[in-house]
C-alpha cells in the first residue's frame, strides 16, 4: 500500500518536474553527429524564428512570382509578327537599348521576321554575320517548299545554341540574358539564338592569395569563363556542374560543381537544399549567398572558404568538396571548409614541402600573434608586472614611464587607429595610397612616441600585429581574428592573463562546436584523425599523402597507386 | 533523449586525463608530500592501483548492465528505494567533487594571480564557461578535451626539462627509509584522484560502440601514473623533505626555473595551461552531475538544470572550506574516506551484489 502511493508520488512529481524544466527548455531537432563515422549531415538548426523567417521569405517570393506573373504569365507567342514585338518592347518599358530589326525573309517575300537583342548584351557581330545575315539573303538560294521556321532553325541560323519555344517567359529571360529572339511572321513559335557577349575583364592575376609559384591566372566576373578555367584543369567526365538561378529580380545564375563518385553526396544535396530555401531580390556577390547558407550565421569565423584562384578550387574539388560559382563576382565558394584550411596557400602544395611545412608553423604563430600579443601585453603591464624577466621590466617601466594612459587605453587607441589606416588605405584611390602610409608611420608611430601618448614598445606590439594579421592568406579568416582582438584586450583589462585564458577557453568551446556542412569545424584536430595530420601542421611530400582526407568522407579514397596498406 | 552525442574511445581518454592530472598536479603533490615525505614519488604507483581497480568496477559493472551509469544501474541492483538512496548520495558526492574542486582552481588562481579579486567573480566565471561546456554536451568535451590536452603535456613536459637544472638527485635517497608504510599513506591520498577514474562509468553509454574502451582508459591511466610520476619527482628533487610546505608545489617548481637571466617566471605558461584542463575537469563534473541528477529523477532533458547545479557547485565549492588549508585537511581525513567510499567500495559492493544476482537469476532459470 505504503509502496504504491510513494512510487505514485514519486512518478507525479517527476512529471511535474518534467513539465516544469519542459516550459524552459527549447526542444530541438538534434541530429547525431559521430565524430569517426558520420553519416547525417548536420542540418541548420531551425528554431522557431528562422520559421518565421522562411515564411516571411516565402510570402516574398509568392509575390514577387505573382508579379512575374501578372506581367507576363502563361502568355504564349502569338502568330503576327507585330503583336509580339508591340509585346516584349511593352513589357521591357520601351527600353533604350532593345533593339528590333525587322525584315523579310527572301525566299517568301510575304513572310516578315524581326530579330531583338539588346545593345551590349549579345554579340552584334554574332546577330549581323550569322543571324541576320543567312536568313536575309541565304534563303533565296533554296527555293524549297519545307516549312521555314524548321529550316530556320536546322541550317540558317548558324549559331550553336538555338531554342524554340513559345513561352514567352522564357523567351524575354533569354533576351534579358543576352540571346537574340528570332520570330517569323506566321508562326507562334519564337527561336533563342546564343549570342551571348558582352565585355568583360580578361582573365587576369587575383589580387588576394598572391603566390610566387603557381599559375597566375583568376577567376573573372563571367560564370562560363570561370567553369572553363576549372574544366581546363579538371578534364574529368564526372566532374558535375549543376546550374541553379537565385534572385528573384536579379536571376543570378550559379553553378554548383563537384566531382561525382569523390565528393560525398550528402553535402551536394544539403548545398542544393540550402540553396533552394534562398528567397532574395538580388544576389550580387557570393558573399550573400555564403551568409545564406552557412552552419552558423552568428560565428565570428568564416565557415565557408572563398578564392579567386581556379587551382585552388580545383584542388578542393579534388579533396572531395563542393565549389559554387556565382556569375558576377569571381569569388568562388568552398564548402565545407576546416578552420585549419584557413591558413594554407595554395602555393604550400606547389613549393617544396619543407618550405611549405615551416610557412604554415609561420602563419599559425603570426595568427597567435594577432589575436593574443596586444592583450597579453596589457595583461603582463598591468597585472603580471613580476612575472616579466627583470632586465625587460625595467625597459618597458622606462618607455612607459612618460605615459598618461593606461595600457588599455594606450593599446586601443593604436590598435583603432592602425585599423582606421587600414581602412583608408584600402578605400582610397591608388595613387593617393602611399601618402596614408607616410602620415600613418610619421603621426602615429614617431610623433605619438616623442609626445609621450604611447610607448615605444606598444608601437612594436602593435605594428607586429597588424604585419602578422597579414601573413594570413585569407582576407576572411584574418579579419575576424582581428575582432577578436578587441574583446581580448578588454579581457586583460579586466582580468589579466586569467581573463585572456577564459576568452581563449570560450573560443575554443564556440570553434570545437561548430560544423561546416557536417565536418567538424576543428578537424582534423578535435576530432582527431591521425592520418589527415599529415596535411595540417605540416604538409607532408606527396608521396605520402596517398588518401584525401577524412575528414570530408570522400567517396573514394585513394588519390595514389598503392595507398591501400599506408595510413 | 537526454543526450545524442557520442564520443570516441581516444576523447573518452583525454577527458579521464584531465579529469585527474589537472588538479592532481595542483594541490595534491603537497598533500602526499606531507605523509609520504622522501617517497613522494612513489606514492603515485600505489594510487594507480586503486585506479585500476576503480577503472575495473566501472568495467564489470558496465558488462553487466551495457550502455547505463551508476545512477541508473544502481536501482536495477538494488532495487526502486535503496537503489534511488544509493543514486542520491552519489549526486551530493558529485556535487561536493565539484565543488571542491572548483574551490581548489580558485584558490589556485587567487593565490597565485589574482590576490585582490573576489573570490566570486574567479568561481562564476569559470563556472560559468564550463556550464556552458556541460550545455553542449559531451561530444563538445570530448573534443575540447582532445583539443586541450596536447597543449597540456606538451607545455608540462618542456616545464619538467626545464627544470631539471634544479634537481638535487640526492634529495631522492635514501629510497623508503621508513619502509614502506609513508608512500603508502600518500598512495591512499593519490587514490583519492586515481579512484575518479571510476566516473568512467557515466562516459560509456556515449562512447561509439567497437571502440576499444579498455585500452583507451588503460592509457588513460598510464598517462595519469607517468605524469604525476614525473611531477612528484621534479617536486621531490627540487624541494626535498620540504616539498609540502608549498601548497601549489608544482606551480613553485616552475618558478625555479631561469635560463640565460630571461626564461624565467615561466610560470605563467603552467598557469594557463592549467586553466584549460581544469577547466575539462569542471566541465566534465558540472555535466554528468546534472546528467546524474536528470537521470535520478527521469526528466527528459538534462539541459535546463545545468545553470542551477552550477550554482550549487559554487555554492558547495564556498561551504566545502573557508580556507584553503581547512580543505586540505578535509581531504586528509574525512575526504578521503568519503570519495574512497563512493568511488570504489559502494561500486565494488554493487558489483558483487549484481554479480549474485545475475548468477541467481540463471539458476532460477
Amino acid at each position: 500500500m505504503i509502496k504504491t502511493v510513494s512510487h505514485g508520488l514519486f512518478f507525479m512529481a517527476r512529471k511535474a518536474i518534467n513539465r516544469f524544466f519542459s516550459m524552459f527548455s527549447r526542444v530541438k531537432e538534434k541530429v547525431i553527429g559521430v565524430d569517426k563515422r558520420i553519416v547525417v549531415i548536420s542540418m541548420r538548426k531551425r528554431s522557431f524564428r528562422d520559421r518565421r523567417k522562411r515564411l516571411k521569405q516565402e510570402r516574398i517570393r509568392e509575390q514577387a512570382e505573382k508579379k512575374l506573373e501578372q506581367r507576363v504569365g502563361e502568355v504564349s507567342v502569338a502568330e503576327e509578327l507585330e503583336v509580339n514585338i508591340n509585346y516584349i518592347t511593352k513589357t521591357l518599358g520601351d527600353s533604350g537599348d532593345l533593339i528590333t530589326r525587322c525584315f523579310t525573309v527572301q525566299a517568301t517575300p510575304d513572310r516578315k521576321a524581326a530579330v531583338m537583342y539588346i545593345d551590349g548584351m549579345a554579340d552584334v557581330r554574332i546577330v549581323d554575320q550569322f543571324v541576320l545575315s543567312p536568313a536575309m539573303t541565304g534563303i533565296e538560294i533554296l527555293r524549297t517548299k519545307g516549312n521555314l521556321m524548321e529550316l530556320l532553325q536546322e541550317s540558317f541560323i548558324q549559331s550553336g545554341e538555338v531554342k524554340v519555344t513559345s513561352k514567352m517567359k522564357q523567351l524575354i529571360e533569354a533576351l534579358l540574358y543576352g540571346d537574340t529572339l528570332f520570330f517569323l511572321d506566321g508562326e507562334n513559335k519564337g527561336i533563342i539564338v546564343g549570342t551571348k557577349g558582352w565585355d568583360q575583364r580578361g582573365v587576369d592575376e587575383p589580387k588576394t592569395a598572391a603566390v610566387i609559384r603557381g599559375p597566375r591566372e583568376g577567376f573573372t566576373e563571367n560564370l562560363r569563363t570561370n567553369s572553363a578555367l576549372i574544366r581546363r584543369r579538371l578534364q574529368d567526365p564526372d566532374l558535375r556542374l549543376k546550374s541553379l538561378t537565385v534572385g528573384e529580380r536579379t536571376k543570378t545564375h550559379l553553378s554548383l560543381l563537384y566531382i561525382e563518385g569523390v565528393t560525398d553526396q550528402a553535402v551536394v544535396q544539403e548545398m542544393e537544399k540550402r540553396i533552394d530555401q534562398i528567397s532574395i531580390d538580388g544576389v550580387l556577390e557570393s558573399g550573400y549567398i555564403e551568409e545564406m547558407i552557412q552552419d552558423n550565421m552568428w560565428s565570428p569565423f568564416p565557415l565557408i572558404q572563398n578564392t579567386e584562384r581556379p587551382d585552388a578550387v580545383v584542388a578542393h574539388l579534388l579533396e572531395g568538396k563542393v565549389a559554387l560559382l556565382v556569375d558576377g563576382t569571381p569569388h568562388v565558394l568552398i564548402a565545407p571548409a576546416v578552420f585549419a584550411q584557413f591558413y594554407y596557400s595554395p602555393e604550400d602544395y606547389y613549393e617544396r614541402y619543407l618550405v611549405s611545412s615551416f610557412l604554415r608553423f609561420l602563419r599559425l604563430g603570426s595568427l597567435v600573434i594577432a589575436l593574443l600579443l596586444p592583450a597579453l601585453y596589457i595583461a603582463f603591464v598591468s597585472f603580471h608586472s613580476e612575472m616579466i624577466p627583470v632586465k625587460m621590466a625595467i625597459a618597458m617601466a622606462a618607455g612607459r614611464a612618460g605615459v598618461p594612459f593606461p595600457s588599455i587605453v594606450e593599446g586601443l587607441v593604436m590598435e583603432i587607429s592602425v585599423e582606421v589606416l587600414r581602412e583608408a588605405s584600402t578605400r582610397l584611390p591608388g595613387p593617393i595610397g602611399p601618402t596614408i602610409g607616410i602620415v600613418g608611420a610619421l603621426v602615429i608611430g614617431e610623433a605619438a612616441v616623442s609626445a609621450q601618448l604611447v610607448s615605444p614598445l606598444m608601437v612594436i606590439v602593435v605594428g607586429l600585429t597588424t604585419i602578422s594579421s597579414y601573413a594570413n592568406p585569407n582576407y576572411n579568416a584574418a579579419i575576424s581574428l582581428r575582432l577578436l582582438r578587441f574583446p581580448l584586450m578588454i579581457a586583460a583589462a579586466t582580468l589579466g592573463l586569467y581573463g585572456v585564458m577564459l576568452l581563449l577557453l570560450l573560443i575554443i568551446l564556440h570553434l570545437v562546436k561548430l560544423r561546416s556542412f557536417g565536418v567538424p569545424y576543428m578537424a582534423p584536430i578535435a576530432p582527431l584523425r591521425w592520418s589527415d595530420l599529415k596535411d595540417s601542421l605540416v604538409r607532408v611530400p606527396w608521396p605520402f599523402m596517398k588518401k584525401r582526407p577524412k575528414i570530408f568522407r570522400p567517396q573514394d579514397e585513394k588519390r595514389q597507386q598503392g595507398g591501400d596498406d599506408s595510413i | 533523449m537526454q543526450e545524442t552525442g557520442r564520443i570516441t574511445g581516444q576523447q573518452m581518454a583525454f577527458i579521464l586525463y584531465c579529469v585527474v592530472s589537472s588538479t592532481g598536479t595542483l594541490i595534491l603533490p603537497s598533500l602526499t608530500g606531507a605523509l609520504a615525505k622522501r617517497d613522494l614519488w612513489i606514492s603515485p604507483i600505489w594510487g594507480a592501483l586503486v585506479g585500476l581497480i576503480a577503472l575495473l568496477l566501472a568495467f564489470g559493472l558496465n558488462r553487466l548492465y551495457p550502455g547505463e551509469n551508476i545512477i541508473q544501474q544502481a536501482p536495477r541492483i538494488l532495487g526502486f528505494y535503496l537503489g534511488k538512496f544509493i543514486g542520491f548520495f552519489y549526486l551530493i558526492s558529485l556535487i561536493i567533487l565539484a565543488g571542491s574542486n572548483t574551490y581548489q582552481y580558485t584558490e589556485f588562481i587567487k593565490t597565485v594571480f589574482l590576490p585582490r579579486t573576489p573570490e566570486m567573480v574567479i568561481m562564476g566565471s569559470i563556472i560559468f564557461v564550463c556550464g556552458l561546456a556541460a550545455r553542449g554536451g559531451v561530444e563538445l568535451l570530448g573534443r575540447s578535451a582532445q583539443f586541450v590536452t596536447p597543449i597540456f603535456i606538451l607545455i608540462f613536459t618542456i616545464l619538467i626539462i626545464l627544470s631539471i637544472q634544479a634537481w638535487d638527485a640526492n634529495n631522492f635517497f635514501p629510497v623508503m627509509e621508513h619502509g614502506v608504510l609513508p608512500s603508502v599513506r600518500g598512495g591512499i591520498t593519490q587514490s583519492l584522484w586515481f579512484s575518479e577514474l571510476f566516473l568512467i562509468s557515466f562516459l560509456f553509454p556515449f562512447i561509439i560502440k567497437g571502440e576499444k574502451k579498455m585500452r583507451w582508459s588503460l592509457l588513460s591511466l598510464f598517462g595519469v601514473l607517468l605524469t604525476l610520476l614525473l611531477v612528484n619527482m621534479s617536486i621531490l628533487a627540487v624541494f626535498g623533505i620540504e616539498s609540502h610546505i608549498y601548497i601549489f608545489a608544482f606551480f613553485k617548481v616552475t618558478r625555479y626555473i631561469s635560463y640565460a637571466n630571461f626564461f624565467e617566471h615561466l610560470d605563467a605558461f603552467s598557469l594557463a595551461t592549467w586553466i584549460l584542463v581544469i577547466y575539462v575537469k569542471i566541465a566534465f563534473l558540472i555535466y554528468i552531475t546534472s546528467l546524474a541528477t536528470a537521470q535520478w529523477l527521469h526528466l527528459s532533458n538534462y539541459r535546463p538544470i545545468v545553470w542551477p547545479i552550477c550554482l550549487l557547485a559554487g555554492g558547495f565549492g564556498m561551504w566545502t572550506a573557508p580556507t584553503i588549508f581547512k580543505l586540505m585537511t578535509y581531504l586528509r581525513s574525512t575526504g578521503s574516506c568519503q570519495f574512497i567510499v563512493f568511488l570504489v567500495i559502494i561500486p565494488a559492493l554493487l558489483l558483487l551484489i549484481a554479480f549474485f544476482r545475475k548468477r541467481m537469476e540463471v539458476r532460477a532459470r
